[in-house]
Formats: structure tokens, C-alpha cells, sequence
């Protein structure tokens, strides 16, 4: 009976203290960045009044995603221990290769393991070995052991997809020297890593804008990093003064590569153009624009109410160049100011000035998103981020992104329901629905009686308006005059100043079109005397519009 | 003495020229590099241009002709409709009020059909 108790006993005893002590390594640092100095600490721990004079262990850290910093022996501030000898030997490109079945966090019996050579070490490049001994002619008081600074490095330019298990226990035993009783040691916490480490390099990212000009090389980018904006009224915006993370133009083809983004880095990017003195920009706005515009003003029901309706719904923001949250006649006089020469308002998107929307394709066009999300994140598996881009002016989206998502689209709109009131024409103030039409047209200048004159001859007759930007040489020319044979009832505009003449037509009301034949002849004079006109009128923009808005592109023959 | 002799040198030219019979042959003296060698087509003096630059267009036969300034999108910017007579003709080509880019310059007939075309470039 008294052996069985002593057995029963001894059993207990086993079961419930199978470890005296415990070694655990202690990382708590948050929000990393690469480059930051962290801590980890080595902590020892009773569990069965363990009472150590002597402590030893080897821990492994990865090379490729730290460098060791320093090592601070905490043992000798606790109070006790801090005349204690203590000990650190490096081994670079040592990893623990542990041959035997015992489990990574039984220390001590891997150290028993190792002691007597059935585990071991083998060549790691990645990886360094410090050894630490601590030993003190008195009992060491459980708490923080050593300290051990590392820098994290960018694992970008290394074969690690994370910063897991990157501090590593191979081995501890503590030993009370006095009685030379050596404890069962285990780990809690064998291994330690960083969940997220900001600052971590991307690689290559690539932003595409999709616009649909040719001239896209011209268009820029800004890129902030989200903790330089901030939210305004519900909309995201760069701080005041912040200066860009990025900057920079598309190419042309749109898209922009950088290597400089960081992996889970959320960042803000703007996206405008400029004209670059080529004047392009001043044909963003053009008379199918104005004449879209009129159409939407105008349709009115018996009561005077609009009946209206745009196909998108970024088209009431394109077409609202006055900016004051209307479409209405005083914005299509704007449009029609323009494309006559003049800028009225600042808001109709000229080489002057401009305004742009654009956000990611996924919500580009919704009014809930503003238009369009700016802020994007870099991932792993989202590397490539594509944006609408649109002017204010682009009505017709001759220079703007047409949104994808179905989101943007007028709940109201179908091609079929929209009715020109004046006409009882399809009246289709769209672009997707409605694609552009190319006519053949003659256009060319010759000396006539010592004068030179250009000439615009139409073959069809169902445009409801025309646009013609010429740039001529005033050098040598001289405007003197334009004869209109357009139709009799048709309203021609034109304006001459410096070196440029607007000349066209447009009936708003889509009723009337212009005339076949030569319904514009321009003249002037020479003031220096010339044989030959080649290059001396050039024409930027040439285009007409059809009464349901279909834009034509006129082919010069 | 020396005067008499200019004197007497003049008459004699004068009532030379008066017994000769000549027809008159308008005839283009066409510089070493705007030479073209077929009977039609287009030279330019340059193919980098500042301002103007000249150009001969050699017609196969007198009447009204197309030359035409197109830019990289092949889009026509400027058409200039000529009468002339067969042969060479130094024309210019003006460009000052063109964007600063590469254009083509062609030739064509009334019609439409080419007679030859060159490529320049505006000097930035």
C-alpha cells in the first residue's frame, strides 16, 4: 500500500510538473516599417521553482530579413544578477537542422539531443546563430534575459514571401550549479515573425489611364501616400501643401511603371493634362459637345420641366461648365462660346484650364464613389491598376474615359425613350449607343485673282452643325472675309483673332441642316506675295454632328 | 577716245540684235538637290524645316494638282490646290504655324492619285 501510494505519488508529480521552467522569446512591436529597429526579447519563466544559476541557449535568426543591431543583457539590470557572467558567440549561415523526433519547443531536450550529436547544424546562407550564456553565483531571477535589436530589411530583394518565424529557439537548459540539478526546460513561444511589415517594396506597378486620345503622353500623374490626405466634405484630397510621393506623365500608350510602391501601401493619385502648346486641349470641346448640350437643356415637357436625360451620369458634371449643378441653356451658350473662339467660363476644360474626374475603373462614373475611387492599395496579387480619366466639356467622351460599370449608367435611359421634342427625332445625347460616322469632305486652298482662298465643299446634307478650327499664317495672310451658302435659315458663326478662325454652323434645335456644295469660302489677302499655299492654312479641327447627336469625323478628300 | 569706242561697240550690238529671230522657252532652273530624274513627283530641298522650305513638284502635265500636308495620324492638316505647267515647279511649303511634329507632304492629282510624296520634320 505504501509503495503504490509512493508511485501514485511519483506519477502526479510527473504529470503536473513535466517542465520547471520555460525560455520564450517576446516580440510585441507593431505598425513595422522597413528599416525600423525592432526587439525581441529572450524571457525565462518558472514553472516548478526552478532555481538557475546557469543559462544557456541558441537562437537562429533570418539574415535576409534582419540585421542584428545589438545585444543588451536585461538579466543584469533586474536587480540580482548584475555582476552575473554572460557570453554571446555568432555563427553566420548556421541553421539548426534537427535530426531527432523532439518537438521544437522542448528545449532542453534538444539540447540533450544536440549535446550528444544526433542533432545539429548545417550550412544556411539566410541564416546566423548566437549562442548566449548567462551564469551567476546565485540563483538567476526569472524575467527578460537578453535583449537583441535587429533592423528589418525589405524581403523584396529576398526568396521570403513574409516575415514569419524569422527569430527562431533552437535549444536552452538551465542548470542549478550548486546542486548541479538540471531542469526540463520548454518554450511557450519558440519562433517569432512580424505579421505585416510596412514599406515593403512592390516591385514593379503599373498604372494605366484609359484614355481614348492620342494624346495621352500628355497626361500626368500625381501620387500621394494616404497618410498625406484628407477627407473633405466626404471627399478624399491631398493635404494642403503635401507634396507628392510621385510624379510624372503617362506614356502614350497611358500607363506609367514604378518600382518605388510599397507592398499593402494605400496611396492617392490624381490624374490631369496639360496642353503642352499644341492647343489640343482647346479641341476637347467641340460642336457636337455643344450641341448634346442644347439638346439636354432644351427638352422640356408642356410644363416647362426638363425632360432631359443623359445616358451617364457623369455626363451632368461633364456638361455643367458654369459649375452650378445644372445643365441648362446658360451651359450650352458656354459650349457654344468656345467652339466660336471665345472662354467664357473657366470650367470647360481649354489648354488654359481644366477639370478633371477620374478614379479606378470599378466604380469610374459613379456618383456614389465621387465620380471615381482615387485611393488604391498595392498587393501582391494587385500589381496593375487601370483609371478613367474625363474633362469637363467632354460631353461626347471624345477625350474621356466612357465608365464600364453599369452603375454610372441613367437608370432613365434607353436610346428608344429619348424623343427630341422639337423634331420627334431619336435624340441620343450619348456616346456608346451612338457611334461616330466619317464623311468625305473637300477642303483646300488656291490663289485666285491674287488672293487665297479656302474652300469647304459638303457632300451630304443632314449635318445640323459643323466645326472648323483653321490656324493660318498671318505672316503672310490676311483674313478678309468668309461667304456662307450654308442654307438660308441656318445659323453660321465665325470669328477671326490673331492667327485663327472659328467658322461653322449649328441649328440647336436639330431641325434644319446645313447645304451641300460650298457652304463656307474663305478669303484673304496676301500680304506677302506667295505661289503656292501648301502649309500656309491648317485646319485643327474639322468635324459635324448629326440631328441625334452622332458625331461625324470628316475625312479630308 | 574711250567713250567713242563704248559708243560705236553699243550701235554695232543693237543693230545685230535687231535681224536676230528667237522663240522664248520658259525654262525652270531647278537647284542640284530638287532634281527629280522621272517625268513626275515631289522633292523637298530639306526635310528638317524652320519657317518654309522649298519643294519641287514635277507635273506630268500642265493643270490642277492637290499637294497635301499630312500629319502622323495621316490626318490631312493643309491641301493647297495648284495649276501649273508640265514639268518642275519650285514651290515652298510653309510650316511656321504647324505643331512641332513630322508631317508628310504629297502630291497628288485632282483625282486623287499619288504622284509622289517626301517626309520632313519642323526644326524645334
Amino acid at each position: 500500500m505504501r509503495k503504490l501510494l509512493t508511485l501514485l505519488i511519483t506519477l502526479i508529480g510527473l504529470s503536473a510538473f513535466s517542465q520547471d521552467a520555460y525560455l520564450d522569446l517576446v516580440f510585441t512591436g507593431t505598425n513595422v516599417s522597413v528599416g525600423d529597429e525592432i526587439s525581441v526579447f529572450v524571457k525565462s519563466t518558472d514553472s516548478n521553482s526552478a532555481t538557475p544559476s546557469l543559462i544557456q541557449f541558441d537562437l537562429e535568426y533570418n539574415n535576409a530579413l534582419l540585421t542584428k543591431v545589438s545585444t543588451t543583457y536585461s538579466v543584469l539590470s533586474n536587480g540580482t544578477n548584475s555582476t552575473a557572467q554572460t557570453a554571446n558567440s555568432s555563427f553566420a549561415s548556421y541553421q539548426w537542422s534537427d535530426g531527432s523526433a523532439v518537438a521544437a519547443a522542448q528545449l532542453s531536450d534538444l539540447y540533450a539531443g544536440w549535446n550528444s550529436n544526433s542533432a545539429g547544424y548545417s550550412s544556411a546562407n539566410d541564416w546566423n546563430v548566437e549562442r548566449f550564456t548567462i551564469q551567476d553565483g546565485q540563483d538567476i531571477v526569472h524575467g527578460n534575459l537578453v535583449e537583441i535589436k535587429f533592423t528589418v530589411k525589405d524581403r523584396s530583394s529576398s526568396t521570403y514571401s513574409d516575415y514569419s518565424n524569422m527569430v527562431k529557439l533552437n535549444w536552452g537548459r538551465m542548470v542549478d550549479n550548486s546542486d548541479n540539478t538540471n531542469y526540463d526546460v520548454d518554450s511557450q513561444t519558440d519562433a517569432v515573425g512580424i505579421s505585416a511589415v510596412a514599406g515593403v517594396n512592390a516591385g514593379a506597378v503599373t498604372i494605366n489611364v484609359q484614355s481614348p486620345h492620342s494624346n495621352k503622353d500628355k497626361m500626368q500623374y500625381k501620387i500621394y501616400d494616404v497618410s498625406q490626405t484628407e477627407t473633405v466634405n466626404g471627399i478624399v484630397q491631398p493635404k494642403s501643401g503635401e507634396n507628392p510621393l510621385l510624379s510624372g506623365d503617362f506614356d502614350n500608350s497611358g500607363a506609367f511603371q514604378t518600382s518605388t510602391l510599397s507592398l499593402n501601401g494605400q496611396y492617392y493619385i490624381d490624374i490631369d493634362a496639360t496642353d503642352g502648346g499644341s492647343g489640343w486641349m482647346d479641341n476637347i470641346a467641340t460642336v457636337t459637345d455643344a450641341y448634346k448640350a442644347f439638346q439636354y437643356a432644351i427638352a422640356t415637357d408642356i410644363n416647362g420641366g426638363s425632360t432631359g436625360i443623359f445616358e451617364y451620369d457623369l455626363q451632368k458634371v461633364l456638361g455643367d461648365v458654369t459649375a452650378d449643378g445644372n445643365v441648362t441653356i446658360d451651359d450650352s451658350f458656354e459650349f457654344l462660346a468656345h467652339i466660336n473662339g471665345y472662354t467664357v467660363s473657366s470650367d470647360i476644360s481649354t489648354a488654359n484650364a481644366s477639370t478633371h474626374y477620374n478614379g479606378l475603373m470599378s466604380d469610374y462614373g459613379l456618383e456614389d464613389s465621387n465620380w471615381g475611387t482615387k485611393l488604391f492599395t498595392v498587393t501582391e496579387t494587385a500589381k496593375t491598376f487601370n483609371f478613367g480619366h474625363a474633362f469637363r466639356g467632354d460631353l461626347d467622351f471624345s477625350h474621356s474615359t466612357e465608365p464600364t460599370n453599369a452603375g454610372g449608367k441613367n437608370d432613365n435611359f434607353t436610346v428608344s425613350s429619348i424623343i427630341n421634342p422639337n423634331t420627334g427625332k431619336n435624340m441620343v445625347i450619348s456616346n456608346s449607343s451612338q457611334p461616330d460616322e466619317i464623311y468625305s469632305l473637300d477642303i483646300a486652298s488656291s490663289i485666285v485673282d491674287g488672293k487665297v482662298e479656302l474652300n469647304i465643299n459638303l457632300g451630304k446634307e443632314d449635318l445640323v452643325g459643323t466645326q472648323f478650327n483653321i490656324v493660318y499664317d498671318n505672316s503672310i495672310l490676311e483674313f478678309e472675309s468668309i461667304t456662307y451658302d450654308s442654307g438660308n435659315d441656318m445659323t453660321n458663326f465665325s470669328r477671326s483673332k490673331d492667327n485663327k478662325l472659328w467658322i461653322g454652323s449649328l441649328d440647336y434645335n436639330g431641325e434644319k441642316t446645313i447645304k451641300t456644295g460650298t457652304p463656307y469660302k474663305v478669303v484673304f489677302n496676301m500680304i506677302t506675295p506667295v505661289n503656292n499655299t501648301a502649309g500656309l492654312i491648317n485646319y485643327t479641327v474639322t468635324e459635324g454632328v448629326k440631328a441625334n447627336g452622332t458625331k461625324v469625323n470628316f475625312n479630308i478628300q | 577716245m574711250k567713250k567713242l569706242l563704248l559708243f560705236t561697240l553699243s550701235l554695232l550690238v543693237l543693230s545685230c540684235a535687231k535681224d536676230l529671230d528667237y522663240d522664248v522657252v520658259e525654262y525652270t532652273i531647278v537647284p542640284e538637290k530638287l532634281v527629280i530624274a522621272e517625268d513626275a513627283g515631289l522633292r523637298l530641298a530639306s526635310n528638317i524645316v524652320h519657317g518654309n522650305v522649298d519643294i519641287n513638284v514635277k507635273l506630268p502635265s500642265a493643270g490642277t494638282y492637290r499637294i497635301r500636308v499630312l500629319d502622323l495620324t495621316n490626318r490631312i492638316v493643309s491641301q493647297d490646290k495648284i495649276q501649273a505647267p508640265k514639268g518642275d515647279n519650285i514651290l515652298k511649303v510653309y510650316v511656321s504655324t504647324l505643331p512641332d511634329q513630322s508631317y508628310t507632304v504629297e502630291l497628288l492629282t485632282l483625282e486623287g492619285a499619288s504622284l509622289g510624296r517626301d517626309v520632313f520634320a519642323i526644326q524645334q
